[in-house]
C-alpha cells in the first residue's frame, strides 16, 4: 500500500507533487485505466476546487469519487441527490436542543473534509442552490450564524447528463462554483477486463487507505498556490477565456471565475508534473477541463469541441 | 460530403489576367514605334515583351501539368447564402486558385450549377470558403483548378467533376416564423394544455391563453397589465411545439424558411419541436425535428424543388467581361514596384529631352505621390484622390512644359507632347489602385520605354533598357501575385529546404531561358532599315546663324577664312572642328592631334563614309575647295539635284537613311552619306557644285539632322567591267595635276597600272603597293619647304597619314588620266549595338579617295580604313548585334563584373549573416533554438500555435518532449539558469530532429 505522505518534507512544492502522485496512484488502483481522468481530479482536488464528474451510469462515476475520497483521508460524508431532499437535509438545521427550549444547530453532511453529493441533478434547485455559499466560502449561515465546514473541503458531484427526465439541470452559477469537470468515458477492452477479473474496480476500494491527512493536504495546496505564473502564461489564459466569449458558437462565453479556475488547475498539473512554474501546455490542458462546462453553446454543439477551436485558434507563448 | 475526385481533365484557357490586354496593346504601340524610328533597342525589348507574354502564355499548364482533385469534402447540410467552408484535396503544384460548384440534374439533360467556393491552395488539402448555394438537393461537385502560374498573366483551368454524397442546401431562417402550437410533452407525463413556457412571456407570470384555469389568473399583474395575467407555473416537463408547414403555398423556400425560424426558436427555448406538413386541409402525421442536421435535409427538400429561374436572354445580361483572375487587389509591394517601374522609363524620356536633376524628381515624387496614395491603410476618398492626381499631373506638367519654347507647329511635339503625357502618366498613378489599372500602367511605362528607345542614342541607353525591363518584369510579376490577405486556412506546411531551392531558383533559371530565347529571337530579326520618314528627327539645340553666306564657319559661328586653327610646329591642338579637312584648303601635311571623345553619334541601317566636303584642286602640298558656293535652299525640308559628276538619281539606287545626332559643337558642315538628296533641318543650306553640303548655322550639341542619300550598289566585279576609266576620258579638273608632281611619280603610276585592264585593278594595285611601302604614322616628318609632297611622301619618308597616303593615291590615278578627287569626313568606327547608332569620334575624321565611275558616279576608296564598299555590307541581325553587344561588354568588363557578382555574393553572405546575429542578439540563442523548433515541428505537421508539449507530440520521441520541457523552462521558470550542457544538449537534439524532418 503507498505509504501516507505528511507534510514533514523537504520543500513545500515537493510535497504537494507527492502528494499528488500518492493520490494519483491511490485512485489509479481502484479505477481502471482513465489516467488523463484521474489526473485532473487529483489536479482539481490539489488546487482546491470542487470536481463535477459528469457521465453515463456504470462507468465508475461514483467510484472515482469515493476513492478520491478514501485517499485524500479526513471525514468522508455522501449525499444522494433526489427530488425531495431539502437545503436542511444537506448543510444542517436548527434542532431542538436536548430537553430545553433553545434551538442548537445540527451540522448536516457538508460538515465532512470530503462530501460526496450523487446525481447532484436529480435534487431540486433549491438544494442545489444551498451548496453555493458553502462551495465558494466554506461557511454555512444558518439563522444568521456561519458555520465553517473543516478545512480542506471537497465536493465531489457527480451527474447523469443523458436521462434528464424529473431532473433539474443545473444553473450556471452551480456549474460555474464547480472548478473542474470531467467526463470518464468508457475503459478500453484491457481496463475491463481487469474490472471483471477483481483487480480493479469496487473491490478494492475497501483496502483503499488514506495516503494523505487533512494537514498534509492543506500543506500541498498552499504549496500549489506558490507555483510561478509567468505573465506571458496568464496572458494565454486570458486570451483564451475571451476567444470563447468570441466564438461565433457560443452563446454565452467563459467568467473571469472560469479563468481563476484555469490558472490554479494549471499550477496544480504542473506540481504534478514537478514544475515550479506553469508551462502552455498547462493551461491548455486545464482549459479543457474548467471551461467546457462553464460555457452555453448553440444548440447541438459540442462544448469541448469548442474548447479545442477556441485554443486552436490562440498561439501558445514561446520564449 | 467527401467525395473522391479524379486525376485528369482537360487543360483549357480560361481567359487573360484583368488588363493584361494592355500589354498586347503596348506591343502592338512598340511595334508601331519600331517600324517609324528603326530603332534597334524597341526591338529588342519587343522581343523580351514577347517572350514575357509568350511565357505568360505556357507558365500556367506547366503548373497545372499534374494537377488533380483527389477529395472534396463539403458540409452535409448548409444554408442559403450563409458561410460555408470546403476542403479540397489538390494535387500537383500549388498554390492554385480553386473554385468549387455543386450541381444537380435539371428537368431536362441541363444541369444546373452554383459556385459554393472559391479561394487559393497553397498546399495539398485546403479549406476554402464561400456561400450557400440555392435551396434544394445537390448531387454533384464540380472543381475548377486555375493558374496563370509565376507570370500571372494567362490563365488555365481544369474542371474536374466529383461524384459524392449529396449536400442539402436549406433556405435561412425567415424573420416570421410559421405557425407554432406549444404543447407540453406528452411523454414527460403531462397533459396537453397545461401550463408550459412560452417564447414571449416571463417566468413568473403570463397574458392568458385558452385552456387556461381561471384559479391560475394573477389578478394584481392583470390590474396593472390591463389585460388578463395568468401565473406561470414552472414545470420541468420538456416541452415541444408544433410547427405547421403548409404545402402548396407557391413559394416552397419561403415557407421552410419561415418552419426553420420556428422550430430553431423553439430549441432555443430548450424546447423540442415537431412539424406538421398540411396540404389544404389534410393534416399530415406530426414528425420530430430531432437535430439541426435533420431540420436542414427537411427544409432543402421540403415541397418538391424550387423551379428553376427561366435563362436570362443575352441582351438583359450584364455588359462586362468576366474575368478569369480572382483576385483584383494590389499589394503595397506591387504597387510601390509599379513606381518604380514608371520612374525608369519616365527618366529615360526625360533626359534626352534636356530636363535634369530637378525635373527628374519631380517626376519621382508625383509617382511616388500616387503610389503613397493609393497603398495608405485606410483609402482615402475616390473624389480626394482623384483631385490630388489632378493637382499633381497638372505640377508635373507646369514644372515640364516651357511654353516660351513653342514657337511653330513642329516645336509642339517636342516641347508640349511628351510633357503632357509624362504629366497624364503621372496622374494615372493616383488611379492604380487595382489590377487592370496597374497593368495598363506598366504597358503605359512600356510604351514610354519604347518611345525612349526610339528617340535615345547615347551610350546608356543599354543600361536604361535592362533596368527597365527587368523592373517591369518583377512588377508586373508582383501584380499578378495571387491575393494572401483573405487567409485560407489549411495545413500550410513550410517548404523543405530542397524546395525553398527549388523555387527559390526557378525565377533565375526562368529569367535566364527567357534572356536566352530573346537573344534567339532577335537573331533571325535584321536590324530595322533605319527610320522611317514618318519621324525623321531634325531640330537644333541653337540657332547660331553664319556671318557668311555659304562660307565655312567654326563651331562658334564666326567665318573660317583660312585653314584650321594651327598651333606651334604645324600641328593643330585637339578639338574636333579643327581637323584641317574641314576648311577650304587642307595642307596635307597637317593631320591635328585629334580627341578621342564622340563626335557624332549616326542612326543608320548601313555604315558609310560620313563625308563632309571634297577638295579637287591640288598644288602640290594643299587641296583647295571650289569657291562657287552653290545652290542655296531655304529648309527645313531640302531637296538637292545631282551634284557634278554624280550619275546616280533617286530612282537609281537604294536609299540609305541617315539620322545624325552631334554630340559636339560642329562647324557648319552637313556630314552626309555622298549622293544625298534630301536633308531635314531648319535652315539654309547650300549645296555645293561637288555635292557637298552647307548649312546656314553652325550645328550645336544635341541637334539631329537626316539625310536621305541614294546608295550605289558598287560591287568590285562591276566596278571593275566598267575597264579602263582614263580611256573615257575625264573633265579637266578631275585629272589636274600639280606642276611639281615628279616624274617618278608618274613612272611609279605607270608601273602599277601595267597589265591590268580595268581602274579598279590599278585602285587595288596602288592600294596593294600603299600597303606594302609606307607605314601609317601620324608623327611622320614634313617635306622640305617648297618641294611636292606626294613625292617626298612616296619616295623619301614612307611614312605618312590618311591625308598623304590619300593624297597619294589620288595623285597616281589622276596621273594615268582616271578622274580622282580626295573628300573628307568621319567614318564610322564603332557600333552601339542596343541603341543601333555608328559612333564617329574625333580621331575618325578622315580623308580618302573619290575616284568617277561612268556608271556608278564618284565611288569612295580608302587607302588606309576598311569600310567595305557600299554592296558589299552584310546583313546584320539584332540578336546577332546584341549579342556582339554584350561579348564586348564581357571582355572589357570581366573584372568588374568578376569583382562585382563576388561583391553581392559577399553581401548576400554578410546580409544573411548579419541577419542571424541580429535575430540571436534579439532572441538569445535560446529563442533561436526556439524558433528552429517552432519551425521543425510546423514542418511535421502541426498548425504551430499550439504550446511547446503539444509540438513534441507532432515531433514524437522522447527527446523531442525533453527539448520542449527545457525551452518551456526557460521562457516561464523564475529559477532557469542558462546551462551550456543543456543548451548544447537542445541544439544537438533540434538537428537530429530537423534531420529526422527532411528525410
Amino acid at each position: 500500500m503507498t505509504p501516507a505522505v505528511t507534510s514533514e518534507s523537504p520543500t513545500a512544492l515537493a510535497h504537494g507533487h507527492r502528494v499528488g502522485v500518492a493520490l494519483g496512484r491511490a485512485v489509479g488502483g481502484v479505477l481502471a485505466g482513465r489516467h488523463d481522468q484521474i489526473e485532473v481530479a487529483v489536479a482539481c482536488v490539489l488546487a482546491g476546487g470542487h470536481l463535477l464528474v459528469e457521465d453515463v451510469p456504470g462507468v465508475g462515476k461514483t467510484l472515482l469519487a469515493q476513492s478520491l475520497a478514501a485517499a485524500s483521508g479526513g471525514a468522508f460524508r455522501r449525499v444522494q441527490g433526489t427530488a425531495d431532499l431539502l437545503p436542511g437535509d444537506v448543510t444542517g438545521t436548527l434542532a431542538p436542543d436536548g430537553d430545553g427550549f433553545g434551538l442548537r444547530f445540527r451540522p448536516g453532511p457538508v460538515f465532512a473534509h470530503v462530501v460526496l453529493f450523487d446525481e447532484l441533478n436529480r435534487a431540486n434547485a433549491r438544494t442545489q442552490s444551498a451548496l453555493l455559499e458553502v462551495m465558494e466560502e466554506g461557511t454555512v449561515t444558518v439563522d444568521g450564524v456561519a458555520h465553517r465546514v473543516p478545512e480542506p473541503f471537497f465536493v465531489v458531484a457527480t451527474q447523469n447528463p443523458v436521462q434528464m427526465a424529473g431532473t433539474y439541470p443545473l444553473a450556471e452559477g452551480v456549474t460555474d462554483r464547480f472548478m473542474a469537470a470531467v467526463s470518464l468515458g468508457r475503459a478500453g477492452a484491457e481496463e475491463e477486463l481487469e474490472v471483471l477479473a477483481g483487480r480493479r474496480g469496487r473491490t478494492r476500494l475497501d483496502s483503499l487507505a488514506a495516503v494523505v491527512d487533512p494537514a498534509a493536504m492543506l500543506a500541498a495546496r498552499s504549496a500549489v498556490r506558490t507555483v510561478h505564473l509567468d505573465d506571458t502564461v496568464a496572458r494565454y489564459a486570458v486570451d483564451v477565456l475571451r476567444a470563447t466569449r468570441s466564438h461565433p458558437r457560443v452563446r454565452l462565453g467563459a467568467s473571469t471565475r472560469a479563468g481563476v479556475a484555469t490558472v490554479a488547475m494549471a499550477r496544480a498539473f504542473a506540481t504534478l508534473d514537478g514544475r515550479d512554474y506553469v508551462a502552455p501546455h498547462d493551461i491548455a490542458r486545464a482549459s479543457r477541463a474548467t471551461l467546457a462546462h462553464r460555457i452555453v453553446t448553440a444548440a447541438g454543439e459540442a462544448a469541448a469541441e469548442v474548447v479545442d477551436e477556441c485554443l486552436a485558434g490562440v498561439p501558445a507563448p514561446r520564449r | 460530403m467527401p467525395g473522391r475526385g479524379s486525376r485528369t481533365a482537360p487543360l483549357r484557357p480560361a481567359g487573360p489576367a484583368r488588363g493584361a490586354w494592355a500589354f498586347a496593346a503596348a506591343w502592338v504601340v512598340g511595334v508601331a514605334i519600331a517600324l517609324l524610328t528603326g530603332a534597334s533597342s524597341v526591338v529588342i525589348l519587343l522581343m523580351a515583351g514577347l517572350v514575357a507574354m509568350a511565357a505568360g502564355f505556357v507558365a500556367a499548364p506547366l503548373r497545372l501539368r499534374r494537377a488533380g482533385v483527389v477529395g472534396v469534402e463539403l458540409p452535409a447540410v448548409a444554408t442559403t447564402g450563409e458561410p460555408l467552408t470546403a476542403v479540397v484535396e489538390v494535387t500537383g503544384r500549388w498554390p492554385v486558385h480553386v473554385e468549387v460548384r455543386v450541381a444537380r440534374p435539371a428537368d431536362g439533360a441541363v444541369a444546373t450549377a452554383e459556385r459554393v467556393a472559391a479561394g487559393w491552395c497553397r498546399s495539398e488539402r485546403c479549406e476554402i470558403t464561400g456561400t450557400g448555394p440555392a435551396r434544394g438537393r445537390w448531387d454533384e461537385v464540380r472543381v475548377t483548378v486555375a493558374s496563370a502560374g509565376r507570370i500571372g498573366l494567362f490563365w488555365w483551368r481544369r474542371s474536374f467533376t466529383v461524384r459524392c454524397d449529396p449536400m442539402w442546401v436549406a433556405p435561412a431562417a425567415a424573420a416570421v416564423p410559421a405557425h407554432t402550437m406549444p404543447l407540453a410533452d406528452e411523454a414527460a407525463g403531462v397533459a396537453p394544455g397545461a401550463p408550459v413556457r412560452g417564447h414571449d412571456e416571463l417566468d413568473s407570470v403570463r397574458p392568458w391563453r385558452d385552456g387556461d384555469e381561471a384559479a391560475t389568473i394573477h389578478w394584481p399583474s392583470s390590474w396593472r397589465a390591463g389585460e388578463v395575467i395568468v401565473r406561470q407555473q414552472r414545470t420541468n416537463a420538456v416541452e415541444r411545439h408544433v410547427v405547421e408547414a403548409r404545402r402548396g403555398t407557391g413559394d416552397a423556400a419561403a415557407e421552410a424558411a419561415r418552419v426553420r425560424s420556428a422550430v430553431e426558436a423553439a430549441w432555443s427555448l430548450g424546447a423540442g419541436a415537431s412539424i406538421v406538413e398540411v396540404d389544404g386541409t389534410r393534416i399530415g402525421e406530426p414528425h420530430d425535428a430531432a437535430d439541426p442536421t435533420a431540420l436542414l435535409r427537411w427544409a432543402a427538400v421540403f415541397d418538391g424543388p424550387d423551379p428553376t429561374p427561366p435563362p436570362v436572354p443575352w441582351w438583359r445580361r450584364p455588359v462586362g467581361v468576366t474575368h478569369a483572375e480572382p483576385d483584383t487587389s494590389v499589394v503595397r509591394t506591387a504597387r510601390w514596384a509599379i513606381a518604380a517601374a514608371c520612374l525608369a522609363p519616365a527618366v529615360m524620356v526625360l533626359q534626352p529631352l534636356g530636363y535634369g536633376a530637378f525635373h527628374i524628381a519631380v517626376v519621382a515624387a508625383g509617382l511616388a505621390a500616387g503610389a503613397g496614395l493609393t497603398t495608405m491603410r485606410h483609402p482615402v476618398a475616390k473624389g480626394l484622390r482623384q483631385s490630388m492626381g489632378l493637382a499633381c499631373g497638372v505640377g508635373v506638367g507646369a514644372a515640364l512644359i516651357d511654353v516660351s519654347a513653342v514657337d511653330t507647329p513642329a516645336s509642339v511635339l517636342r516641347f508640349v507632347m511628351p510633357q503632357v503625357l509624362l504629366a497624364l502618366f503621372v496622374m494615372q498613378g493616383f488611379e492604380c489602385t487595382d489590377r487592370r489599372s496597374a497593368r495598363v500602367t506598366l504597358a503605359i511605362a512600356a510604351v514610354l520605354v519604347a518611345y525612349a528607345g526610339g528617340i535615345r542614342v547615347d551610350d546608356r541607353l543599354g543600361a536604361w533598357l535592362l533596368a527597365s525591363i527587368l523592373l517591369l518584369a518583377v512588377a508586373s510579376q508582383l501584380v499578378g501575385r495571387p491575393d494572401r490577405r483573405p487567409a485560407t486556412r489549411g495545413s500550410a506546411a513550410a517548404p523543405s529546404r530542397g524546395v525553398r531551392w527549388r523555387h527559390g531558383l526557378a525565377p533565375v533559371t526562368g529569367a535566364a531561358l527567357a534572356a536566352i530565347s530573346t537573344v534567339a529571337g532577335l537573331v533571325v530579326i535584321p536590324v530595322p532599315d533605319g527610320p522611317a520618314q514618318l519621324t525623321l528627327p531634325s531640330f537644333l539645340s541653337e540657332r547660331r546663324e553664319v556671318l557668311d553666306d555659304g562660307g565655312l564657319a567654326t563651331p562658334g559661328g564666326s567665318p573660317l577664312l583660312g585653314g584650321a586653327v594651327q598651333g606651334p610646329g604645324k600641328r593643330t591642338g585637339g578639338a574636333a572642328a579643327s581637323y584641317p579637312g574641314f576648311s577650304n584648303r587642307m595642307d596635307t601635311s597637317l593631320r591635328g592631334n585629334l580627341g578621342d571623345e564622340v563626335v557624332l553619334r549616326v542612326r543608320s541601317p548601313q555604315p558609310d563614309f560620313w563625308r563632309g566636303q571634297t577638295f579637287t584642286t591640288f598644288d602640290g602640298t594643299t587641296w583647295f575647295v571650289d569657291e562657287d558656293a552653290g545652290l542655296r535652299t531655304e529648309g527645313p525640308d531640302h531637296a538637292f539635284g545631282r551634284a557634278s559628276g554624280d550619275v546616280l538619281g533617286v530612282a537609281d539606287g537604294e536609299t540609305l537613311l541617315q539620322t545624325f545626332y552631334p554630340q559636339v559643337d560642329l562647324p557648319n558642315i552637313i556630314f552626309a552619306a555622298p549622293r544625298a538628296y534630301r536633308l531635314l533641318l531648319d535652315a539654309p543650306v547650300w549645296q555645293r557644285l561637288d555635292g557637298a553640303l552647307r548649312a546656314g548655322v553652325v550645328l550645336p550639341a544635341g541637334s539631329a539632322y537626316t539625310v536621305l542619300s541614294v546608295r550605289s550598289s558598287a560591287t568590285p566585279d562591276s566596278l571593275a567591267s566598267q575597264g579602263d576609266l582614263a580611256a573615257l576620258g575625264a573633265p579637266a579638273q578631275y585629272v589636274q595635276l600639280p606642276g611639281t608632281t615628279t616624274e617618278r611619280t608618274r613612272q611609279l603610276a605607270a608601273e602599277l597600272a601595267e597589265g591590268t585592264t580595268s581602274t579598279y585593278e590599278v585602285i587595288q594595285a596602288i592600294d596593294a603597293w600603299l600597303t606594302d611601302h609606307v607605314a601609317y604614322d601620324l608623327e611622320a616628318s614634313l617635306p622640305p619647304e617648297g618641294g611636292d609632297a606626294v613625292d617626298w611622301f612616296l619616295f623619301e619618308s614612307r611614312r605618312g597619314f590618311c591625308e598623304q597616303i590619300a593624297s597619294a593615291m589620288a595623285v597616281l590615278l589622276r596621273s594615268l588620266g582616271v578622274p580622282a578627287r580626295i573628300a573628307t569626313g568621319y567614318v564610322p568606327s564603332e557600333r552601339d549595338h542596343i541603341a543601333g547608332v555608328w559612333i564617329s569620334r574625333a580621331h575618325d575624321a578622315h580623308a580618302w579617295v573619290e575616284v568617277r565611275f561612268p556608271d556608278d558616279g564618284w565611288v569612295a576608296f580608302d587607302p588606309t580604313a576598311a569600310v567595305p564598299l557600299p554592296g558589299e555590307a552584310d546583313d546584320v541581325s539584332v540578336g546577332g548585334e546584341l549579342f556582339d553587344a554584350v561579348a564586348g561588354f564581357v571582355t572589357d568588363h570581366a573584372p568588374h563584373l568578376v569583382l562585382g557578382g563576388g561583391g553581392l555574393l559577399v553581401v548576400i553572405v554578410a546580409g544573411r549573416s548579419g541577419r542571424a546575429a541580429v535575430r540571436r542578439r534579439r532572441r538569445g540563442r535560446w529563442g533561436v533554438l526556439q524558433d528552429r523548433f517552432t519551425v521543425a515541428a510546423t514542418r511535421a505537421g502541426a498548425g504551430g500555435t499550439e504550446p511547446n508539449r503539444d509540438l513534441a507530440e507532432v515531433l514524437t520521441g522522447e527527446d523531442a518532449r525533453w527539448l520542449a520541457d527545457e525551452l518551456d523552462r526557460s521562457a516561464f521558470s523564475p529559477s532557469w539558469q542558462d546551462d551550456d550542457a543543456v543548451y548544447q544538449r537542445g541544439r544537438t537534439v533540434l538537428v537530429e530532429l530537423e534531420h529526422a524532418g527532411r528525410r
